[in-house]
């Protein structure tokens, strides 16, 4: 079994996992994307050197837009 | 079936279990069994979350739906992109660094082997009986298609299933949802296409669709916040919000899924292309139900969908049947006529009159469509009668051109298999891993936990053939999915909430708030009207609150 959160966090592993989540919310959301973390963990592949953050926000965007362009086409051909 | 279509499906399925038994000679130990390795690229891990999700209930149902209620079931998809971004800033990296097996496995590293086994039986009690369900659909189509019983076509769809995955673990089932997700869209984009060409040549979409938009078939949002409406905008976006985080975030089929791929940046990509493309994806399959309520507006469509229902009510009381079948004839000639006239005058000054005309020509009909299906329902003693899945496929067999049915019928078969595949998968993996390793044998080796995945793999699919043969008559069969879903998911997340983000929540707290949150979701569903999406807030909200208080009161532990 891996221990992974039980290493990082000794016997507080409740505590790590609400810090582990605080921290996830910041790389993601607020801070840089390469900020270090605070307990071991895969080695970072180029590939989460991206802008998370940038792409979620275009992910909602894109959503709105589809719901939006939806919600006019129905009104469009149903009036 | 043409000799054509025969061929077309007996080559898809022939190549969908050589397939399976091909990736067999990779699955070496548990960890390429159930995970892959953890090999997998993003875009296959993306198209296999589309395709678990994407049954065969999703393409008979959702169509069938759209023909009946138009297509504002499309509300139901606007929380997953957000949820999508939620799990990946939060679920994604929890379980892909934790190295788990399974999200249950997670649960005892924060609380205590308790609540993972307690969590891993509800979701094998939930999705067992949920796969019997994803069967059911399409065996519905083929029973109708072969003309054999339901029973064996149960057995057919679920056994062959079964057998790949059996054999080929997790990489068969992702490799096989890849060419079974192209096989679907081919399909699609087939279907809308011939239906274009099927329309009256003095046509177009564009009048298509204002006939559709005229009977309220396109109607896609719908502000009102009412609790007990099933579809809405705030049961779309809140409700059902809830309900996708606890599905992508909490449920083992698609928890494994993206677990699979070579990377947490590579899970994360993998379902953010689900958030892109699902409602878009979704709309398409709409859409084709709103093409075929087009087309029946020309074409003088089945009094009622279910023709074996409708021939025994017939053989019954034949001259009741007569006199009904008389009338919708005439009704649907009205209307066609009125539609016509409709299209004719768009953009002129007698639009409002045509279209008018049309809406009470249509309500007539609808009206002669409602007295046909309640005489087969009475005649028959049927109560739960219901034929909205047998809408698309009766579409296909009767309309469609030579080779095209054999292609949609092996599309709905590809859905159908995709999801039960990834399914009976994590059934096997929760089976092995939380159970059997957990509690029967905790020093098996790895040759003894793929023997145990292998035959956990066959028994869930025999549980799961034993149960489609009790659910082909529940009504719409998309609905009876995600009712059940809601009694059980909106409690589950809530026990991943209390484990991610209240830091003081302890492994009593999580038990009972579990248990907590499962009985008012069921006291909420016999006291109050409230529509089945709103159960998973209620579920989540409950199980937090309650587990937070347990936590505040209890002593020690963790």
């Amino acid at each position: 079994m891996n221990n992974y959160w039980l290493e990082a966090g000794g016997s507080g592993s409740a505590v790590n996992s609400y810090s582990r989540l605080t921290h996830l919310l910041k790389v993601n959301l607020i801070e840089e994307d390469n900020m270090p973390e605070p307990s071991p963990g895969p080695a970072k592949s180029p590939a989460s050197l991206k802008p998370w953050r940038y792409i979620y926000l275009l992910v909602l965007v894109s959503a709105v837009t589809i719901i939006s362009t939806l919600y006019f086409f129905s009104a469009y051909f149903s009036s | 079936m043409h000799p054509l279509d025969w061929l077309i499906v007996l080559s898809y399925l022939a190549y969908v279990i050589w397939h399976g038994l091909k990736l067999s000679r990779g699955s070496l130990d548990s960890e390429s069994f159930f995970l892959a390795g953890r090999s997998l690229p993003w875009w296959a891990v993306g198209l296999s979350v589309m395709a678990t999700q994407m049954s065969a209930i999703t393409l008979i149902g959702t169509t069938g739906q759209a023909y009946e209620d138009g297509i504002r079931f499309i509300q139901f998809y606007f929380g997953l992109p957000l949820a999508m971004i939620i799990l990946c800033v939060t679920a994604v990296p929890f379980f892909y660094r934790a190295k788990v097996f399974t999200a249950y496995e997670y649960l005892e590293q924060r609380f205590d082997s308790r609540t993972r086994t307690l969590t891993s039986f509800f979701f094998l009690i939930s999705r067992g009986l949920g796969v019997g369900v994803i069967i059911a659909a399409p065996a519905v189509v083929l029973s109708i298609v072969l003309g054999w019983g339901e029973l064996i076509t149960i057995f057919a769809i679920g056994l062959s299933t079964t057998f790949y995955t059996m054999m080929g673990g997790v990489q068969a089932v992702t490799w096989t949802d890849v060419k079974q997700m192209a096989i679907i869209m081919i399909g699609l984009a087939l279907c809308v296409l011939v239906i274009l060409q099927a329309l009256p040549e003095d046509v177009s979409l564009k009048d298509a669709l204002f006939v559709a938009g005229a009977a309220g078939k396109l109607e896609t949002i719908d502000f009102t916040f009412d609790l007990t409406e099933r579809y809405t905008f705030w049961s779309g976006t809140i409700a059902a919000l809830f309900l996708f985080l606890s599905y992508f975030g909490c449920d083992q089929s698609q928890v494994q899924r993206y677990l699979t791929a070579r990377s947490e940046d590579e899970s994360r990509t993998s379902l953010l292309m689900s958030a892109f493309l699902k409602i878009p994806l979704q709309f398409l399959i709409l859409f084709i139900g709103i093409l075929v309520f087009v087309f029946y507006q020309f074409a003088q469509p089945p009094m009622v969908f279910n023709e074996l229902a409708q021939q025994q009510a017939a053989d019954v009381n034949p001259a009741v049947h007569q006199q009904i079948q008389i009338e919708f004839t005439g009704v649907h000639e009205q209307r066609r006529l009125a539609a016509l006239d409709f299209i004719d005058a768009i953009n002129t000054d007698l639009e409002a009159t045509a279209r008018a005309s049309y809406v009470n020509a249509n309500a007539e009909f609808s009206a002669s469509r409602r007295e046909a299906t309640e005489f087969v329902r009475q005649t028959n003693d049927d109560a739960s009668f219901n034929d909205v899945n047998y809408v698309f496929p009766t579409f296909v067999l009767q309309n469609m051109p030579l080779g095209v049915v054999g292609l949609i019928v092996a599309a709905i078969l590809a859905a159908a298999m995709s999801s039960v595949a990834a399914e009976l998968n994590s059934l096997a993996t929760t089976s092995t891993m939380d159970l059997y390793r957990q509690h029967i044998n905790p020093d098996s080796t790895e040759k003894e936990l793929l023997r145990f995945g292998r035959i956990a793999t066959l028994l869930w699919g025999l549980f799961a053939c034993v149960v489609a043969t009790f659910v082909t008559n529940l009504g719409s069969l998309i609905e009876v999915v995600n009712t059940f879903g809601s009694f059980f998911y909106g409690s589950l997340l809530g026990v991943f909430v209390l484990a991610f983000v209240v830091p003081s929540a302890k492994s009593a707290g999580a038990f009972y708030g579990l248990l907590f949150g499962m009985v008012s979701v069921w006291i909420a569903s016999y006291l109050t009207d409230i529509a089945f999406l709103w159960f998973n807030v209620v579920g989540c909200l409950i199980t937090v609150a309650a587990g937070y208080l347990i936590s505040a009161f209890s002593k020690g532990g963790v």
